[in-house]
């Protein structure tokens, strides 16, 4: 793909990333207080092949409050993640379109 | 005449500063009744990751913001992991 493209993505994925947690850092500060919380543990399949993008989208799963990666699957494209609440999968990798266009 | 710039790092510091002790009131809170709650904590202490480095970037200090935005999911994946394959085992 075009290298003009790839620093667009690169971009992109950042700005979306400090939205997302800006955003989650509020809500979990916001469950702290009314205390509705459910950690439960969901598997979510990526459609990231390489491993160093499974490994940038883990670091910003956990780097977001709410959700924390526990395990890398590799081979299968599976990671385990923890969640405050059960949540729906766009939910949780938001910007998994944005590294698929980065590094893939 | 107050300076813009010194007012919106007074903002976010009061902010910071909010968000820290929400994440200790939380941590406090819950009892070890409710299940899986390791991880509840976890997730409650990322908020405090985050003012820690809202609080670094207003007041100047943003090689140090940086580093710890790398940093910081390593730690909170290590605990994660250990936790999650420990409570395998027992």
């Amino acid at each position: 793909m075009n290298i003009v493209f790839r620093i667009f993505y690169a971009i992109a994925y950042f700005i979306v990333l400090i939205i997302e947690i800006i955003k989650a850092t509020f809500d979990v500060a916001v469950r702290t207080l009314n205390g509705k919380i459910e950690p439960v543990i969901v598997e979510i399949e990526t459609e990231l092949k390489r491993p160093v993008s499974q490994v940038i989208l883990a670091n910003s799963i956990t780097l977001t409050p709410g959700t924390l990666s526990i395990d890398v699957d590799s081979k299968n494209c599976v990671i385990k993640v923890a969640t405050i609440v059960p949540r729906a999968k766009e939910d949780v990798i938001p910007f998994e379109a944005y590294i698929k266009g980065w590094l893939e | 005449m107050v300076d813009i710039i010194t007012l919106i790092k007074s903002a976010i510091m009061i902010i910071a500063a909010i968000l820290i002790v929400l994440t200790a009131f939380g941590l406090i809170r819950y009892k070890d009744d409710v299940e899986r709650i390791l991880y509840a904590r976890v997730h409650m202490l990322g908020v405090a990751d985050m003012a820690c480095i809202a609080a670094l970037l207003a007041l100047n200090e943003p090689l140090l913001a940086v580093t710890y935005f790398f940093l910081t999911p390593f730690a909170s994946h290590a605990i994660a992991n250990a936790y999650y394959y420990g409570e395998e085992q027992r």
